[in-house]
């Protein structure tokens, strides 16, 4: 096991070259892994969001530019033809599924804004009262996040949780509230890998121990009313004893965390200085290289990544302008008909997927390419303005998984999208028969 | 048996076979005779006397192969002793000992079979129950959700929805969520009850007094208009937002007794700096015309319940006065709204504006322009004044008809002779198809606009003009000043005001508008309506707010004009509060919202209902009574030992655990935790912190968070008195028992007290607790909180209707309860228990206030009994439609505890889409269903009990007389034909009187004992039920009845 810590100078990366670490490669998470008895391979999640819908011209009225700019691929099945929009994922076509005609039923009859706000949780916002439910990355990391250090990692480009209606996170708790999402590439980097994190573990430290001390005692009163009970109430109460049991060794699990050291990586690809007002692309790259970094180390399994804010608000509605020499924000353009312009920009969004596939097949860990443990779901939740229906959806990776891609699949309005989540989660070995407003699974072989 | 076994034998020895044979078989059979006498004394054997004849009659269809009704009997466990399948026999037995099995037209079991069989059955079901009597019953239960919430806030003294956050708890096969058997304690669970736990205790303890924050915004024509402007109001805007303007506000930061503090607006940073800015008022979702600022403050009239058709569900009803506060609030502890107002005299009846106009009166023919007699006509050259506009032959033109940004302007004045209905008419070139005109005419006396497209299409050849009706307008005697606007190419020749003829429909109906006016001018001025104030907290999304009412809705009963301040309390954790994100700097963000209107609500923009005004708002939060407040002091009590840590600790920790464990906490036990204190106190900077680890650990022990229901050996009698307290609480108040339960019980007289104690129990208002929870899982109106019914379809179905339905049946529940009336009351009632909003959705008229009341109803309104409520008809509808199979299966399991067949596997829903279904009713699509063999069996049972329920739609509303599918005549499995609810009831009561009774003791039994019945209870029910009838089957009867069971006291 590694005993030397990872290290990094903070004046290095502060003059945003980074180091290169040349540390041998001892991996401290393996072991850890195996000292819990659990030999899996690590199965991932991965979420990126993009606001205001993508362009879709209208098939009849504009046909030759729904040729050219459609978001979704010509043709179906596995015989598609990606327009300009996405043909920045050709590359990737044997690792994605392209999925169209999905949405949150719910969310439907809503402005297509205010359906961003249940794009994983497929929350039930359009009644009387706004009940969001917990989010599939969440449910996800109820259960992958019991082996890794941190549970999620919840990024957005503008970070915090927004106002309802108008979130700035893609992740929601158990009780339907938004988790304040992060945006700030270095603290994010010095937060979550570095061990010098003093202040954040020692403070966790306290907090587990406490936990710990009143598992303990609890545990102990309880023993000793099991020796009161009759048949009947002890093996109710063994119930309780055997879930307390497992809050315990969950405790223990996060204690050894603290002590085990980072697997060792390199950092000095990562660019910390981009100024996000005037270099969209390295600004996302970075935090790109960021989520990177953390499925290669393992430091947690599941992530969303919100790359704007609906309805121009947010800084990232001035990404057309910086980035592609357009003349409109992102939010503008969803109204107009400027057809070729939105197509430019949601090839742009598109492009830092591609390059989140490209690293995370390049990037391997012990099991082979990170990309094939997991899986990613890019999308939206509106389609053409407004329109909080057939979601533009990209389901990408987990070659291990049991996926099987290389279609342009579409599906009618009775399929809730909450379907295809419900096929993500027990791909992730997480066991889930419904989620949110479930029906079933979704129909076809896409998982096998 | 061992006589049955001579018959066999004997028929067995008539074989023809040689003498020697016979008579050894006489020799060998002597040996078993005489072996079968003995025998009569063993138990029959299942393999010889019981499976060959299973497997002859019954596992065709409950075997292997096929399980009709899913039961498949050839893989039962025999052992009903120690088996698991006792019950499933017991229901066997049930169904063969009423003759249902083997059905009509299959094999019948020959006599002694059946008795072989059914005798082992009773026989080994008796051993069973002698075996189970003192093991089986009850088990410790975890607290639901509902009662974990109310157990923590009686002990610690804080109204906070602890529950909430909790996995909700599962359902038992008989769908009670009480029962122990679904109350998990996962991992999960046990996270979430400390995380609680420490939130609550933070919540409950203090070590210092967290600063109060206290806003006050006077409202009034003008009052701020000598406010310099950093210290006015802010006004919050966005999209479609209707800010009060701060001129007429005055914002203040009030200190703790309630005196304005001067607020250092210089500030950079601090709590209060440009906390004046971040303070208004919001009309929001408002009708214009249903609010006005004046003098003495803001004008509200009767609110309109808003739809719940998204995006517009995210408002609060018209009018509604919004206290904003931006960033500057807690998200945590009591807080209290103040609104100082007064009922004023109502407004003057508006009357509707205008209508819209069904087709021309002028024509237009190639000799000209025919208008109806009296018009008044208007040419183009007759325009006082013109903006972007000059007149050609006779024709307004646009300067410049190509720009589509310009707006061509015309004024006119028009002078009526009378007061009249005109409808007006505006004579046009014609219009291209593509250009869509839209022309519009504004009067300033009424103020009101009328705005319609020009017509495109064009008459006949040669006809170069157009005619288009604009709409129909109330105008009174006099000269009317109008303004009409347009863009594009189109040239308007002439205005026309036609008054309408004599037998107009519109006018009809407008003279029946102000007749209704007049009456309803009449009644204000008796003051007869009352005006009430309700109010919400939310938070301010794009589209709306998203909020929640809390306290309860306020009468005004002091004199009009007679200020009176009233007091709103809640719990801010309890209700939506925006997360403060102080990062996020658009204009919608932060902001909290308090919204107040006039609960006197009304169905229609045109009533005005009753009127208030309201002059003041104040926000307090956190807010203390008294300090410190009672969830402090509680736990840190007075004790002639405070100065003695130690001593005064282990009192703490002894008095909360008694409290928290429901019972005498023996020394050792205290001691753990003592020691636990003793271990961690010097981990913490304050006293009071150290405290509150060992309380969270208390909060986490199976003996909080479980009631004890067991009688294990050892127990006192105390201690099992203090388990009846519990056990009597949670019953009928979902509460942990009073001082007095527990004062009775340590006296060990509470067992003498039971009648007594009953009827306290159930006059205390903490019984509703145990209404709401029996009502919600016994008729499941848990499916009416969660019925989307299609508010398009029933517009009338708003949240507040949905509200006070679920209410209704509580009420009507309770009422009986409380009363002791008869138990077939819930059947059939001659009185309702509805409010105001009820009566006006359910068309029974002369109702007032938002008080549930009892209402006598006829017959011809066909309501009255649990079976005609609105819950229970729209959560057992789909949204639209009602849904007979829903309904009969809930009044067969619910009312009549039977249990209905279930679905056989893979049978799909009845398709909406399918487009024959489109056309029917679910009633008809079920028709065909039935048709078909496989399904007509299970139907005739079930579809009977639904569809006579055909007359109430999915709302829970009557259908109107002439919708077809309105035929409720069926005829029951038992032969008996009933037409419609009136008869079922009847029915009920009469011919199945035995059923209900038993069906509510199964039933109330199982929510309070915290299990589903089964066989080896089957005595005690039936001596339940007999002592309810013969005591002549009053409520309370029954609950003291069952309290007073062996069952339940063991």
């Amino acid at each position: 096991m590694a005993q030397k810590s990872w290290h990094l100078d903070r004046r290095t990366f502060l003059s945003g070259i980074g180091v290169s670490l040349t540390l041998p490669y001892l991996d401290a998470m393996a072991e850890s892994v195996q000292r819990q008895g659990n030999k899996d391979i690590p199965k991932r999640l991965c979420c990126v969001y993009f606001p205001n819908g993508c362009g879709i011209p209208d098939q009849r009225q504009h046909a030759e530019e729904h040729q050219q700019w459609s978001w979704f691929p010509m043709g179906k099945g596995s015989n598609y033809t990606f327009t300009n929009t996405l043909s920045v994922l050709e590359p990737h076509r044997e690792n994605i599924s392209v999925l169209g005609g999905l949405s949150h039923p719910r969310s439907r009859k809503l402005l297509g804004h205010i359906a961003g706000d249940s794009w994983l949780t497929g929350g039930d916002i359009s009644g009387s009262n706004y009940q969001n439910n917990i989010s599939i990355d969440q449910v996800a990391a109820r259960q992958l996040g019991q082996a890794t250090r941190y549970p999620s990692l919840i990024l957005s480009v503008d970070g915090g949780i927004g106002y309802q209606s108008r979130v700035s996170t893609l992740s929601f708790d158990d009780a339907g509230k938004p988790i304040p999402a992060e945006h700030r590439h270095r603290e994010i980097f010095e937060r979550y890998f570095s061990p010098q994190g003093e202040g954040t573990s020692k403070e966790r430290r306290t907090q587990l121990q406490r936990g710990r001390k009143i598992v303990d005692l609890v545990l102990e009163d309880s023993r000793r009313l099991s020796r009161q009970l009759g048949k009947h109430d002890q093996a109710k109460l063994d119930e309780y004893l055997s879930s307390l049991n497992r809050v315990e060794q969950q405790i223990q699990r996060n204690e050894a965390w603290l002590d085990t050291p980072m697997k060792d990586f390199s950092a000095s690809h990562i660019n910390f200085e981009v100024d996000a007002t005037k270099n969209p692309d390295s600004y996302i790259r970075s935090m790109i290289d960021i989520m990177v970094l953390g499925y290669q180390t393992d430091l947690t399994r599941v992530m969303t990544y919100m790359m704007g804010r609906e309805d121009g608000i947010g800084f990232a509605d001035h990404f057309p302008r910086l980035s592609c020499d357009i003349n409109q924000g992102h939010h503008a353009m969803s109204h107009s008909t400027e057809w070729k312009n939105w197509s430019v920009y949601d090839a742009w969004l598109a492009s830092h997927f591609a390059y989140l596939l490209d690293r995370l097949k390049s990037v391997t860990d012990e099991h082979g390419p990170l990309l094939d443990n997991t899986l990613l779901l890019y999308g939206s939740a509106c389609s053409t303005t407004h329109n909080a229906r057939n979601y533009p959806l990209v389901l990408a990776g987990g070659q291990n998984l049991g996926l099987r891609h290389g279609h342009y699949q579409t599906f009618d309005d009775s399929i809730p999208l909450t379907n295809l989540f419900v096929n993500m989660l027990n791909a992730l070995d997480v066991k889930t028969e419904r989620f949110s407003d479930s029906t079933g699974v979704l129909p076809g072989n896409l998982f096998s | 048996m061992g006589c049955k076994m001579d018959v066999l034998m004997k028929h067995d020895t008539s074989v023809n076979c040689p003498l020697w044979l016979q008579l050894t078989l006489l020799f060998i059979l002597g040996l078993f005779t005489s072996r079968s006498v003995t025998a009569q004394t063993e138990p029959p054997s299942f393999e010889r006397d019981v499976q060959p004849v299973l497997k002859q009659y019954c596992f065709r269809c409950h075997g292997p192969d096929t399980q009709e009704g899913n039961v498949r009997l050839d893989v039962l466990d025999p052992d009903l002793v120690k088996g698991i399948d006792t019950e499933r026999w017991h229901q066997a037995l049930n169904i063969i000992n009423l003759g249902e099995m083997p059905p009509d037209g299959e094999p019948q079991i020959d006599e002694a079979k059946l008795e072989q069989l059914t005798g082992w059955l009773q026989s080994e079901l008796t051993k069973a129950i002698e075996a189970r009597q003192n093991s089986h019953r009850s088990i410790m239960r975890r607290l639901t959700s509902d009662a974990y919430s109310n157990t923590l806030q009686q002990l610690l003294e804080i109204d906070v929805d602890y529950g909430n956050v909790l996995p909700d708890d599962g359902k038992s096969k008989s769908g009670f969520s009480n029962n122990a058997s679904v109350l998990q304690a996962t991992q999960l669970h046990l996270e979430y009850f400390e995380k609680i736990a420490r939130a609550a205790v933070d919540q409950a303890i203090f070590t210092e007094k967290p600063k109060t924050m206290r806003y006050r915004i006077r409202i009034a024509d003008s009052i701020g208009q000598n406010i310099s402007k950093e210290k006015s109001a802010g006004r919050f805007g966005g999209y479609v937002s209707q800010p009060i303007d701060p001129i007429h506000l005055h914002a203040e930061v009030l200190n703790q007794m309630g005196n304005p503090v001067e607020i250092n607006v210089s500030a950079e940073s601090g709590l209060y700096a440009n906390v004046l800015h971040n303070l208004g008022i919001g009309m929001r979702g408002s009708h214009k015309h249903r609010y006005q600022v004046s003098e003495m403050g803001i004008l509200l009239d009767s609110a309109v319940p808003h739809q719940e058709v998204a995006p517009g569900s995210w408002h609060c009803p018209s009018p509604n006065l919004k206290m904003l506060i931006r960033r500057d609030f807690p998200d945590k502890g009591n807080f209290v709204f103040r609104v100082t107002a007064a009922h004023v005299p109502g407004r003057v009846t508006p009357l509707p504006q205008s209508y819209p106009a069904d087709k021309a009166l002028t024509t237009i023919t190639p000799t000209g322009i025919h208008a109806p007699d009296n018009s008044l006509i208007k040419r183009a050259e007759q325009t006082a004044t013109l903006q972007n506009t000059v007149i050609q032959n006779g024709f307004l033109v646009l300067t410049e008809p190509e720009n589509p940004e310009l707006t061509g302007i015309a004024s006119f004045s028009i002078q009526t002779p009378e007061d009249h209905l005109y409808q007006m008419e505006v004579v046009h070139s014609v219009v291209a198809e593509n250009q869509n005109t839209e022309l519009s005419v504004e009067f300033s006396e009424p103020l009101l606009t009328l705005r319609h497209p020009l017509q495109t299409t064009s008459p006949k050849d040669p006809v170069t003009r157009n005619v288009t009706p604009l709409g129909i307008i109330p105008l009174s005697a006099g000269t009317h000043p109008c303004t009409i606007k347009w863009k594009g190419s189109a040239k308007i020749e002439k205005l026309l005001l036609v008054p309408l003829a004599k037998n107009h429909p519109v006018l009809k109906s407008h003279i029946q508008s102000v007749t209704r006016a007049k009456v309803l001018r009449e009644e204000q001025q008796n003051e007869s309506r009352k005006p009430t104030l309700q109010v919400a907290l939310g938070n301010r999304t794009d589209d709306g707010v998203d909020s929640q009412t809390f306290d309860s809705i306020k009468k005004m009963s002091s004199p009009v004009h007679d200020d009176d301040v009233y007091e709103f309390y809640g719990r801010l954790e309890n209700l939506p509060v925006p997360q403060v994100d102080l990062g996020e700097q658009t204009t919608l963000s932060n902001i909290l919202v308090l919204a107040v209107w006039n609960g006197d609500f009304v169905k229609n923009q045109d009533d005005p209902g009753s009127r208030i005004l309201i002059n003041q708002v104040e926000f307090e939060a956190p807010y203390f009574p008294e300090w410190p407040p009672r969830s402090h002091s509680k736990i840190f009590f007075d004790s002639p030992n405070q100065s003695n840590r130690e001593v005064y600790t282990r009192e703490i920790i002894t008095r909360f655990m008694e409290e928290a464990f429901r019972q005498p906490v023996p020394p050792e036990t205290v001691d753990l935790y003592y020691q636990f204190w003793l271990n961690i106190r010097n981990d913490f900077p304050q006293y009071e912190q150290g405290i509150k680890e060992v309380l969270v650990a208390v909060l986490c022990s199976p003996k909080f968070l479980y009631l004890a229901e067991a009688t294990s050996e050892g127990k006192s009698d105390i201690q099992k008195d203090l388990e009846l307290a519990s056990r009597l609480s949670y019953f009928l108040w979902n509460h942990p028992p009073d001082e007095r339960l527990y004062t009775l019980a340590k006296q060990g007289s509470l067992r003498d007290h039971l009648s007594s104690e009953v009827k306290r129990l159930i006059a205390d208002p903490r019984s509703w607790h145990f209404v709401r929870s029996f009502c919600d899982q016994w008729l499941k109106v848990y499916r009416h909180h969660e019925m989307q019914v299609d508010v398009t379809e029933h517009p009338s179905f708003t949240r507040f209707v949905k509200n006070d339905l679920a209410e209704e049946t509580y009420h009507f529940t309770r009422h009986v309860m409380q009363n002791n009336m008869s138990i077939f009351t819930l059947i059939d009632s001659d009185f309702v228990m509805i409010n105001q909003n009820l009566a006006e959705f359910y068309g029974i008229p002369g109702v007032q206030g938002t008080d549930f009341q009892v209402i006598p109803v006829s017959p011809e309104m066909k309501r009255g009994g649990l079976i005609t409520q609105g819950s229970f008809l729209s959560g057992h509808s789909d949204g639209n439609q009602g849904h007979p199979i829903k309904r009969a299966v809930w009044l067969m399991e619910r009312i009549l505890g039977e249990s209905p067949p279930p679905p056989p596997p893979n049978v799909p829903d009845l398709d909406p889409k399918d487009p024959v279904n489109q056309q029917l009713s679910i009633a008809q699509q079920l028709a065909i269903h039935r048709d078909s063999v496989s399904c007509r069996n299970c139907h005739k049972k079930l579809d009977p009990y639904g569809l006579v329920f055909e007359e109430y739609n999915g709302a829970g509303l009557l259908n109107p007389p002439t919708t077809s599918a309105q035929d409720t005549k069926v005829t029951l499995p038992t032969g008996v034909i009933v037409n419609g609810v009136a008869e079922m009831k009847d029915y009920i009561v009469q011919s199945r009187s035995r059923e209900f009774r038993t069906s509510l003791v199964k039933h109330l039994l199982t929510y309070a004992l915290g299990r589903d019945m089964s066989f080896a209870d089957e005595k005690d029910i039936k001596n339940i039920v007999e002592t309810l009838s013969a005591k002549g089957d009053r409520f309370q009867t029954l609950v003291e009845t069952l309290v007073t069971s062996p069952l339940f006291l063991r």
